[in-house]
């Protein structure tokens, strides 16, 4: 269990160990290298479970640290986030016809 | 053809003519941008986010300018523009993209010294130089800001302060609230294809209802304006604004819905409702006060594109490199996230943006090489494209191809 969740979200542990990813690009490079049918699973597993993740996580500050659980936690729904697109609206991991990601950078400041 | 209302009408100087290819692949062209437009105009660089104490700084690429340059906040809290040159024997002085609360700046070479004001503080060996250090400061360039964002001027004497140079439009938005924002993420890309190509891409919506049908399905139109119609184009003499549509019934999917819910400012979903008010909007922001606004876009000549929204602003840039090749640019402002559940509705936020500039930026580059093809000699363009015509005009006339 490399990305312990905090006990209440223990349902979602196979998930986290993949997907529980520090920065954007790391989030990124995985939902562009898996097939359609893994964020699918992902994004169907994780769906109901988002309102109370949010919830939750509400209640954490963000400009303080939060225990390693908490952050995995975080990193996990960021990575909802980032896949739903592919889920959502292009049905494939990548952008149809778009630009290839890798001649682009993404910084976040936030 | 007939079109018997719309914006560009509003425009007789305006020239309806279908507009030519050749600027777009023209080295001659792109020479003249350089010296006549791009050295003399001012040029947004930047925000006052990343030099705001003494010692915070940036540098970046000028390839228009033939440069590279240095923005410094000073002891003294002014923001100064150098040339990122050394006086000695013209190494570049600062190599770091960015910095805060530095002391100064040393050039690598030979150590070269400069102060936050650019002048020379000194040298090593200093005995062994014939020279007036009061004389060899860092070469200035014009600076000034308006609304927190930095802009230079390139010319020896700038033909228009910064406030004449904006104009009506930098008076018609002031009073929006510019300094509340905060960075949350830039994109930039290096793009093999002619600038003006990209500009292009973000100066009409028209393209929504096709190149984002899948992005953005059902956000920029609706029953009732099934094309994404412009709210709203105004033409100033050089600078323009176009504003977009929002269908106000759009249905959220799964994620933007959490988002919406968890998030502090940004969504894709204007607020129409909330505290803010549109009435208390400036005159240029939502210009024809349509309460199915979703964003302008004020398009500052030559190449600054400043998005204003209601619960955030975007800043995007369009640096031509050579005639075939550019570097874009586009960061987003809005209220940072004050919770742990904020930050992941940001991701929503982000990764729309990321995934959308993908579609936006996928076209120009294999528009590009079919320029050169023979096969279309001109831009055939609509009312709802009149902002690309406004460009072109106002270039054609700056370089003297008007
Ligand atoms: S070139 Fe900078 S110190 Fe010599
Ligand atoms: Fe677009």
């Amino acid at each position: 269990m490399s990305k312990p969740l905090p006990d209440e979200f223990n349902h979602l542990q196979s998930l986290a160990d993949e997907w529980a990813l520090p920065t954007f690009a790391a989030r990124y490079a995985k939902r562009t290298s898996v097939e359609m049918a893994e964020l699918q699973q992902c994004y169907d597993a994780l769906l109901p479970a988002m309102p109370a993740i949010m919830e939750f996580l509400n209640q954490y500050p963000y400009d303080q640290q939060r225990p390693a659980p908490v952050e995995n936690l975080m990193q996990l729904a960021m990575s909802f986030m980032d896949i739903s697109p592919a889920v959502e609206l292009f049905f494939q991991p990548t952008v149809p016809y778009g630009k290839e990601w890798k001649e682009a950078q993404l910084s976040i400041h936030c | 053809m007939g079109k018997e209302s719309g914006f560009t009408q509003q425009y007789p100087r305006i020239d309806t003519a279908p507009l030519p290819v050749e600027p777009y692949i023209s080295a001659e062209t792109f020479e003249l941008e350089k010296e006549r437009v791009f050295k003399r105009s001012w040029l947004s660089v930047g925000r006052r986010d990343q030099v705001r104490e003494p010692g915070d700084f940036f540098t970046r690429d000028l390839e228009i300018g033939d440069t590279k340059i240095l923005v410094v906040c000073g002891a003294d809290g002014q923001v100064r523009a150098f040339h990122n040159v050394c006086q000695h024997r013209g190494h570049q002085v600062s190599l770091e993209s960015e910095g805060r609360g530095c002391q100064g700046f040393i050039c690598e070479f030979h150590n070269w010294s400069y102060g936050l004001d650019g002048s020379l503080k000194g040298m090593p060996d200093a005995d062994n130089f014939v020279l007036d250090k009061t004389q060899l400061g860092l070469r200035e360039i014009h600076c000034d800001l308006w609304e927190d964002n930095v802009f230079i001027n390139l010319a020896a004497a700038p033909e228009h302060t910064l406030a004449e140079y904006l104009g009506d439009l930098g008076r018609d938005l002031s009073g929006f609230p510019h300094q509340d924002y905060a960075p949350i993420a830039t994109i930039s890309s290096e793009l093999q294809c002619n600038w003006k190509l990209v500009m292009d891409a973000f100066n009409e919506a028209y393209h929504v209802i096709g190149l984002h049908r899948r992005s953005a399905p059902g956000a920029f139109n609706s029953e009732d304006n099934p094309f994404g119609h412009l709210q709203a184009v105004k033409l100033h003499e050089r600078h323009w604004t176009i504003s977009a549509y929002a269908n106000p019934q759009q249905t959220p999917s799964a994620a933007a819905g959490l988002n919406i819910q968890y998030s502090a400012a940004a969504t894709y979903v204007p607020k129409h409702s909330d505290e803010q008010g549109l009435t208390k909007l400036p005159p240029g922001v939502n210009p024809s006060q349509s309460d199915t606004w979703a964003f302008d876009v004020h398009q500052i000549f030559p190449n600054f594109s400043y998005y204003t929204a209601n619960g955030w602003i975007l800043c995007q840039r369009y640096w031509p490199i050579s005639v075939d090749s550019c570097r874009y640019e586009t960061t987003l402002y809005t209220v940072p996230p004050k919770t742990a559940a904020e930050r992941v509705a940001m991701e929503q936020t982000i990764i729309m943006l990321w995934d959308v500039v993908l579609e936006d930026l996928s076209t120009v580059e294999r528009t590009q090489p079919m320029l050169l093809s023979g096969a279309i000699d001109a831009f055939q363009l609509s009312d709802m494209e009149l902002g690309i015509r406004q460009h072109a005009q106002v270039l054609a006339q700056a370089i003297g191809k008007a």
